[in-house]
């Protein structure tokens, strides 16, 4: 359970990075929970973040808040950029309840005329209860859960669904690594793995791939000699492994130890430096999908690095760098809103067009969605490695 | 048939683990009928003071050189003795005083160590699971030296072949074993280029490489050591039961309580003793198990393995250390062989089933002594 909430709060954090800035309202007027104008007439924008900044996902959320407040100075910086951003940032204590706290205290109490957050589907789906009640928009960065943009035309989201890593990986298994057969293994009972297995098992088999089994495992679980033989048996190119770097850390480090030599791929819930410890050595040669890399050679990319890197003294992960675009998207809509009212800028976020992000360029569909790249990456012996950029 | 023997030989390994946390719960049960619930959480103590012994007194870290097998034993001794010694004092803390207030007492006391146990790991050692320090590279037995010449790329492997190559790091050598290729499928080309490049560096560089191929079914150096550690702890056990003075008066304590200390044995002493030693082994057990041959220790990690030790004790006879091994054993394979041939996530489950149709067919176990002999 834990395993699949981090997942779910990494693919939020990630989609969520941008930084808290909203269109300012006039000089004298507050509405919406704008601020008063700044001296030289410039109007600003107070926009909330609700991240997971204490509790079990914390790491993500931190990550995204980093991201979001170097974002903020950058957009504010900007010429062009007419409406300042400012934002505030609340904890949901990675909770779903906490969560709608936070969203109902940013809006009633702060006055924020739109929301970013949170990492996990399940806290987003919470706040997204109350920003369609409250008629405020949320705009998640990370949460990757496929209902969450059906509530309704308040909630959005930058980054890509469980729907779209699967499939990019069956592409990939075929046509970068030219594999015929694959088994499945799946996490009975998490709903982000099997939702990922069967989104592989039908882009595989349409692109003439077979699978040749679906072997089960329970969360918690140690021992996975049985899978390690059974893999070897079965002998297949690759084995799909939708799960989080606890499990699959395991699996990958006991079917090595086996002799089993196929290539794992996996997707965003591998995402922890924790992963490289459990499995040692044997981690080397497998390949997830993610929606952004610190090793993309794009100049864009390796600028946000280097500035992030000066600041943080450490490399952006993919929340982080979610965060990041989250603000870069919404400092487009606040700038294009018609006013500074959440109804307003609701419109603008919902016709985002063409806003360059260092995961991918954000467009919003009309069911409030983007549509993105994922990265595919190798894991080196001890970090994650750029391979390719696949398009959707 | 290479597989059910593979097989097997899992469900053999996890059957030692079983076996060594299942001793415990006999002996505590065989000597004052406590069924101690705290035992799983003894196992986890261990684990985690032979965590903290490898870190610390070894610089251990996760992923990192070979420290060896004296740090590995250093802290399977420490593991095992403060394992030995918390057991002591929870014994004199809470089930001491509770021992003529009823078993019923005794059983729930015993659940709220476990608990207490589990908690105050969480909120002092932290909730997520640790990866446990390096200590020596697993590799896999029998195996067969091959000449690299011999491998080209294209060629079909008649066995899997790996190379295991040592390599120096900052902290000092590690062992690495990478696979070239599995039994029946060719020999890649990227595989191929990565052996030339290991036995290269390797002649240069004055390290050691070589390519090994293996046979259908093998065991791993862990594997084999949690054998020989159940083995050694079993004629332990049996020269201290059946042949010392301690041993004689525990089994007059199982065998009478009430005439045992009649016939002037410290009680007490004895009762303390046999927490001692079984806790001993469940700590060994837990540094052995948790942390070297799975790799990961936790807060939790106690709470399965404790059940299950606890329904193999049962199904063994509980009481009986004989019973306990055998218990272990069974348990394992059984668990191993429904995973492969049903469904991995029945195995819990047919656990607990064969629980409840043991206390049901035969309630005293396999190895039990029969309630008439106890009167």
């Amino acid at each position: 359970m834990r395993r699949f909430v981090s997942a779910g709060l990494i693919l939020m954090a990630s989609a969520m990075s941008g930084c808290g800035g909203g269109p300012s309202l006039p000089a004298g007027k507050t509405p919406g929970g704008g601020t008063t104008g700044q001296p030289g007439g410039a109007r600003e924008a107070l926009i909330g973040a609700n991240l997971e900044l204490s509790g079990e996902s914390a790491p993500w959320g931190q990550d995204t808040k980093k991201g979001m407040e170097l974002a903020c100075e950058e957009v504010n910086a900007r010429p062009e950029q007419t409406v300042k951003l400012r934002i505030v940032y609340e904890d949901n204590k990675s909770e779903p309840g906490a969560s709608k706290n936070a969203m109902k205290k940013l809006i009633a109490q702060d006055g924020v005329l739109a929301v970013i957050g949170s990492v996990g589907s399940n806290r987003t789906i919470a706040a997204s209860d109350v920003a369609m009640e409250e008629k405020v928009p949320l705009m998640t960065h990370a949460s990757t859960n496929v209902t969450i943009t059906r509530k309704g035309e308040y909630v959005s989201r930058i980054c890509f669904t469980d729907d779209f890593q699967g499939p990019v990986m069956a592409k990939f298994a075929r046509d970068s690594l030219k594999a015929n057969t694959a088994v499945i293994m799946v996490s009975r009972g998490n709903a982000y793995s099997e939702g990922l297995s069967a989104s592989f098992r039908k882009t595989f088999t349409a692109a003439g791939g077979r699978i040749l089994e679906e072997l089960a495992y329970q969360a918690g679980t140690k021992d996975f000699k049985t899978h390690a033989t059974t893999l070897k048996q079965l002998n297949p190119d690759v084995v799909w492994l939708p799960g989080y770097f606890n499990e699959v850390g395991l699996i990958i480090k006991q079917a090595r130890e086996g002799g089993f030599q196929a290539p794992f791929l996996g997707t965003d819930g591998w995402d922890d430096p924790e992963l490289f410890r459990l499995a040692g050595p044997a981690i080397k040669g497998n390949f997830v999908c993610n929606h952004f890399d610190a090793g993309d050679p794009d100049p864009a990319v390796q600028e946000f690095v280097k500035k992030f890197e000066g600041r943080y003294r450490t490399k952006p992960g993919a929340m982080s760098a979610l965060g990041y675009d989250a603000v870069y998207a919404m400092a487009d809509a606040v700038n294009r809103a018609r006013e500074l009212k959440p109804e307003a800028i609701k419109d603008a976020i919902n016709a985002i067009k063409g806003v360059k992000g260092v995961c991918g360029t954000i467009t919003m569909g009309s069911d409030r969605e983007v549509v993105k790249n994922a990265v595919v990456l190798e894991t080196g012996e001890t970090a994650f490695r750029y391979r390719e950029t696949v398009k959707p | 048939m290479t597989e059910f023997l593979n097989y097997l030989l899992n469900g053999l390994s996890l059957g030692c683990i079983y076996a060594l946390i299942a001793v415990g719960y006999s002996m505590v049960y065989g000597i004052i009928k406590l069924i101690n619930f705290a035992h799983g959480e003894f196992y986890m103590f261990g684990a985690f003071v032979g965590y903290f012994m490898l870190c610390f007194a070894f610089g251990g870290v996760a992923n990192g050189p070979d420290l060896g097998f004296v740090p590995l034993l250093a802290a399977l001794l420490m593991a095992g003795l403060a394992t030995g010694l918390l057991a002591v004092a929870v014994e004199r803390a809470v089930y001491r005083p509770l021992r003529s207030s009823g078993r019923i007492v005794a059983l729930l006391a015993a659940l709220g160590v476990s608990l207490l146990m589990q908690n105050a790991g969480q909120q002092t050692v932290g909730a997520k699971d640790r990866t446990y320090p390096h200590t020596f590279t697993f590799q896999r037995f029998p195996r067969t030296r091959v000449e690299p010449s011999s491998i080209e790329a294209g060629q079909r492997a008649p066995a899997d072949l790996s190379i295991v190559y040592a390599r120096v790091t900052e902290g000092g050598r590690e062992t690495v074993v990478e696979n070239l290729a599995s039994r029946g499928n060719p020999v890649s080309e990227r595989a191929c280029e990565r052996m030339k490049e290991l036995m290269g560096r390797a002649s240069s560089q004055g390290c050691e490489a070589a390519v090994f191929s293996y046979p259908a079914v093998t065991v791993s150096n862990a594997q084999g050591l949690i054998l020989v550690a159940l083995a050694l702890t079993t004629a332990a056990l049996y020269l201290l039961v059946q042949h010392t003075r301690f041993g004689r008066a525990m089994r007059a304590v199982s065998h009478d309580f009430k005439a045992a200390a009649l016939m002037g044995i410290n009680v007490n002493r004895v009762v303390a003793w046999t927490f001692f030693v079984g806790a001993v082994v469940a700590g060994i057990g837990g540094t052995l198990a948790g942390g070297m041959y799975y790799n990961e220790v936790g807060p939790l990690m106690g709470l399965m393995p404790g059940l299950k030790a606890f329904v193999a004790a049962v199904f063994g006879g509980i009481g009986s250390v004989p019973g306990a091994l055998l218990g272990g054993l069974l348990l394992g394979v059984s668990e191993k062989l429904v995973e492969a041939y049903c469904s991995s996530l029945y195995s819990d489950a047919f656990t607990f089933a064969i629980l409840i149709l043991v206390l049901l067919v035969l309630p005293s176990g396999l190895l039990g002594l029969p309630p008439s002999d106890k009167m």
